[in-house]
């Protein structure tokens, strides 16, 4: 009796430690609530979607007051994808993410060449091209070569004050994602 | 004695799913960086995340901070190892490490904003702060309004404080012991 009850709680915690493992291990591929799963459910490529300050059903939100932040859903399958926005903001930051969420380029203003962000997400492929015929429009630019066809951008500017909620709202607006067609 | 194969089914399925979320919600997983009470998780959003980060982070399902962009240190304890609540004041000292920008708030354990005081600051930011000429930095947390810089919190649960850094070289030099976080000490206790 007693050992019957021994043994079945030892075979119960022993499933319990296996599930652990498949559940932390499987976890990743149906949360259904990561991030790119959420970005996605946002909308099309090729445009960026300014998040709002206050939690919302999107699950995507300004956690910080400081903060402002936009994501851009990529897919480089047919163009390179070219990232600009050019108002001026104190200080901006930007990086690129995977359909894994995993980060794979990031920067700030600091590292920019020009004034702004000018970002050109290239597969290796499109980079081989560009480097034979490198349109003169993307000289300032900065290519970023990407393994994996699709991802996402976080496009973020600070807001110090509350007066700076126009220019970060405006330099957020005003960025484009669009796919650039090469000749 | 299907009672027996009944009590292995439960512990196995139940314990093993609610553990597993408890512990996915309580973690960010092993690549904590810590100094004093801070924590950071400085490769939490990269490919080289440990299995139980990846799965807290797609549970969690934030944006992330990439490595040039910043570093978010929390801290869920005083200095003296005490939980925070907002039940108290707190005195914050001392020195932020090298960043270009950063911001110190105060959420719930579920990483939601502490209601404070109306139309009292609920964050600082270090472009308008009160510092020392060495450059430290003094600020009180909760209760009544105080001289110099102060944030608001009010309400009766645990609390994290929330120190993101923007540019900062901090993920890279934290390894060397170089890193400066501010003490948390905990002042009068509001528990009714």
């Amino acid at each position: 009796m007693t050992r019957s009850l021994l043994l079945s709680i030892a075979i119960g915690l022993v499933g319990a430690a296996l599930l652990h493992i498949v559940i932390v291990l499987a976890l990743p591929g149906w949360a259904g609530r990561d991030a790119f799963t959420r970005v996605a459910a946002l909308g099309e490529t090729g445009q960026f979607y300014t998040l709002a300050n206050e939690a919302n059903p999107t699950g995507l939100a300004n956690e910080d007051p400081h903060i402002r932040s936009a994501v851009c859903r990529f897919d480089l399958a047919a163009n390179p994808v070219r990232i600009i926005a050019r108002v001026p903001v104190p200080l901006w930051t930007v990086s690129v993410f995977d359909t894994a969420s995993d980060e794979v380029y990031s920067m700030t203003d600091r590292s920019a060449i020009g004034a702004g962000v000018d970002i050109t997400l290239v597969t290796p492929a499109q980079m081989l091209q560009l480097r034979r015929n490198m349109p003169d429009a993307l000289e300032q630019s900065v290519l970023v070569e990407l393994s994996d066809m699709e991802g996402f951008v976080v496009l973020r500017a600070i807001v110090p004050e509350a007066s700076g909620e126009r220019a970060a709202r405006n330099f957020l607006s005003e960025a484009v994602c669009l796919p650039l067609v090469m000749g | 004695m299907p009672i027996y194969v009944l009590i292995a089914l439960t512990i196995a399925f139940g314990g093993g799913t609610w553990a597993t979320m408890r512990i996915l919600k309580a973690t960010s997983g092993f690549g904590a960086i810590s100094v004093g009470p801070w924590d950071a998780f400085p490769e939490l959003q990269t490919a080289n995340a440990d299995p139980y980060a990846r799965a807290h982070r797609a549970d969690d399902g934030r944006l992330l901070f990439g490595r040039a962009e910043g570093l978010v240190f929390t801290a869920s304890r005083d200095s003296d190892g005490r939980s925070l609540s907002a039940d108290c004041v707190y005195k914050v000292d001392g020195l932020t490490p090298p960043a270009r920008f950063w911001t110190f708030r105060v959420t719930d354990s579920s990483g939601t904003p502490v209601k404070g005081l109306p139309t009292a600051p609920r964050s600082l930011q270090s472009w308008r702060l009160l510092q020392d000429s060495d450059g430290t930095f003094h600020a009180t947390i909760g209760g009544p309004p105080h001289p110099g810089n102060w944030i608001s919190m009010s309400g009766d649960d645990k609390v994290r404080f929330v120190l993101t850094l923007i540019d900062t070289p901090t993920a890279a030099s934290v390894s060397l012991g170089e890193v400066h976080l501010p003490q948390i000490t905990r002042g009068a206790c509001d528990d009714a």
